[in-house]
């Protein structure tokens, strides 16, 4: 079962003080899945993208990514293997332009300065590339805006083209969909569904008809632990959950 | 999205700076010479104060110690050798990075206040150590009797003041030049995108700590260049020329220059030792009060510096624009523009706390 996941989390747990934000979660993602993690507020779904992405370390608990025990390595190292990000409040460099920005967050993938010192191999490895996803992404005429200047939903397209320039095998979401009007919700949709099957997607979102329209697998979390996982017909006529959602509504 | 003066006013303002500059030796008398060149030089300073302040988003009151080591190195050298002022100026640039190099783990992991709180100690620890090492650095007496030396081989003495302050001009404005153009090389992109978001760095597989380390060791090069530069320029160091009021001086300058900007960063250095060392004849012994005056104004008034006037530069807003990696339980703080900056400078002073 291990060796066919890309992404296996076993006996996760993570304290904050006295707070236990996951507390014992296994977690399973096949190659080019798309799973949506779900919850009421608190369920500890950050945390565990958090988890899988490095910027929170585990109190207890092993990440196998690819393979590989990345438990012990760095958010910085995890995104070299190919986990990719994004964030639940944009993260985009707010004074370099869109362009720029999809240039660096492509750098560590093409090579850096080893290979693209010169200008016109600069250009070939990293800007026409940037410029071809900032373009699937409909920011290509704000190419050269400084990213303060763009909207929120634009900055989260950003953050979007800057997580497919580092060519990720597993992409977390962090609720994409938040604060985006209606449009831009169709046109992520649009874009997420159309992602290649080699991109495996870990999905946290409160709109659960989005979830229900992209994930293959939805695992339900509650107060930090696994409640239960299956297709999204399954979930949507799952006790548990509403039991769940119910709970935390109290 | 530029805000601020038109192109060709800046490039005029830019030119007749650097006419004035060439053609001051001329215009005033040895004594100001003098002190225009140590102003220069103390710009070159103010270089490596701008390099971790504003475009590393480092703030240091610390590039005194590269500086004093770098002017120690190069005052030995010309003491016991006579070299000619290029092998003074690699000598300095080698020291300074040196002590960079002992001191980068104590720099590159702390962030905003602590980062300030941190350099000061090693200034002031370099201060220390430059007063009670007499045996290299002649203590409070400090280093005297450094003969002229030529820029390089075959070429005259610098035995005038003119002679010493053109020499200072065109290192300053070299070392300057190459330190511009380096960031505008996608290392330049490097460097402000981790300043502006390090966990979204992390996130896309950049070692931030690496990118700050390098700089950290850049800046200590200039400042230890600078520090080579005093021995010419001056031919005399002390303890006198590295102490807390420099720091101070230096950080003051490079807010009012704009705090990412590598011209408003000798700009306003330049600005700031001219008020001061005007002042003292004029209020003697007030002088510091009004440069703190001068620096709450500056606070208020252009919070991004005089180069925020001309449409670049950061100014203050290195206060509020800091932020540090790591994620919290309850959503995560990420990138935000300047347009909530408000809200973002309370998280970053409590991240920083």
């Amino acid at each position: 079962m291990t060796a066919d996941s890309l992404l296996s989390a076993d006996g996760l747990r993570r304290r904050y003080g006295s707070l236990t934000a996951v507390d014992g979660i296994d977690l399973r993602v096949a190659p080019g899945e798309r799973r949506a993690l779900i919850g009421p507020n608190g369920a500890g779904k950050t945390t565990l993208l958090n988890l899988v992405g490095g910027a929170v370390r585990p109190d207890r608990g092993r990440i196998h990514f690819a393979g590989r025990d990345v438990t012990r390595l760095g958010p910085a190292r995890r995104a070299r293997l190919g986990i990719g990000r994004i964030h639940q409040r944009p993260a985009v460099w707010p004074s370099l332009t869109a362009l720029d920005n999809v240039v660096v967050a492509a750098w560590r993938y093409a090579g850096g300065f080893r290979r693209a010192f010169t200008p016109r191999r600069y250009d070939t490895l990293l800007r026409a590339p940037a410029r071809e996803l900032l373009d699937r992404l409909g920011l290509a005429a704000d190419a050269g805006t400084t990213a303060a200047h763009l909207s929120h939903g634009q900055r989260r397209q950003l953050e979007i083209a800057m997580a497919l320039a580092g060519k990720p095998r597993l992409l977390l979401l962090d609720e994409p969909a938040a604060g985006l009007a209606a449009a831009d919700v169709h046109r992520l949709v649009d874009l997420l569904a159309r992602l290649p099957r080699t991109v495996s997607v870990l999905l946290v979102e409160h709109r659960l008809d989005l979830v229900y329209e992209l994930a293959d697998a939805v695992t339900v979390l509650a107060d930090g632990r696994h409640v239960v996982s299956g297709t999204p017909a399954e979930i949507r006529a799952s006790r548990a959950v509403r039991d769940a959602y119910a709970e935390a509504a109290k | 999205m530029r805000r601020g003066l038109p192109r060709p006013l800046m490039r005029a303002v830019a030119v007749g700076a650097v006419l004035a500059a060439v053609a001051a030796p001329w215009l005033v008398d040895d004594y100001t010479t003098a002190l225009l060149a140590r102003t220069l030089l103390l710009g070159l300073v103010g270089v490596s104060v701008a390099l971790l302040t504003g475009v590393a988003g480092l703030p240091t009151l610390g590039q005194t110690a590269p500086f004093a080591a770098g002017a120690y190195a190069g005052a030995a050298l010309s003491l016991h050798t006579g070299s000619v002022g290029v092998v003074q100026l690699a000598a300095g640039a080698a020291v300074g990075a040196a002590f960079a190099l002992v001191t980068v783990p104590l720099v590159v992991y702390a962030r905003g206040v602590v980062v300030l709180m941190i350099t000061l100690a090693i200034g002031e620890l370099a201060v220390v150590a430059a007063n009670r090492w007499r045996s290299v650095t002649g203590g409070t007496d400090g280093l005297y009797g450094m003969p002229s030396a030529p820029p390089v081989w075959g070429l005259p003495v610098l035995d005038t003041e003119r002679a010493r302050y053109l020499y200072v001009l065109v290192v300053v404005a070299i070392v300057a030049g190459v330190t511009l153009a380096v960031l505008r090389t996608p290392a330049g992109l490097l460097l402000r995108a981790s300043r502006d978001d390090e966990a979204r760095m992390r996130a896309s597989g950049h070692g931030v700590t690496g990118y700050f380390a390098v700089a950290y060791l850049a800046a200590g090069a200039i400042a230890g260049t600078a520090g080579s530069l005093l021995v010419t320029a001056q031919q005399y160091v002390s303890p006198a020329d590295f102490g807390f009021e420099i720091s101070a001086l230096l950080l003051l300058g490079v807010v009012i220059g704009g705090t990412a900007s590598i011209g408003g960063a000798i700009a306003g250095t330049a600005l700031v030792v001219v008020a001061r060392d005007w002042l003292s004849g004029l209020l003697p012994g007030h002088a510091p009060l009004v440069l703190g005056v001068l620096f709450v104004l500056t606070a208020y008034l252009l919070p991004r510096g005089v180069a925020g006037l001309l449409g670049d530069g950061r100014g203050l807003t290195w206060l509020a624009g800091r932020r540090r990696s790591g994620a919290r339980p309850a959503g995560e703080r990420t990138a935000v523009p300047g347009a909530d900056a408000a809200g973002d400078a309370t998280e970053s002073r409590r991240v920083s706390a």
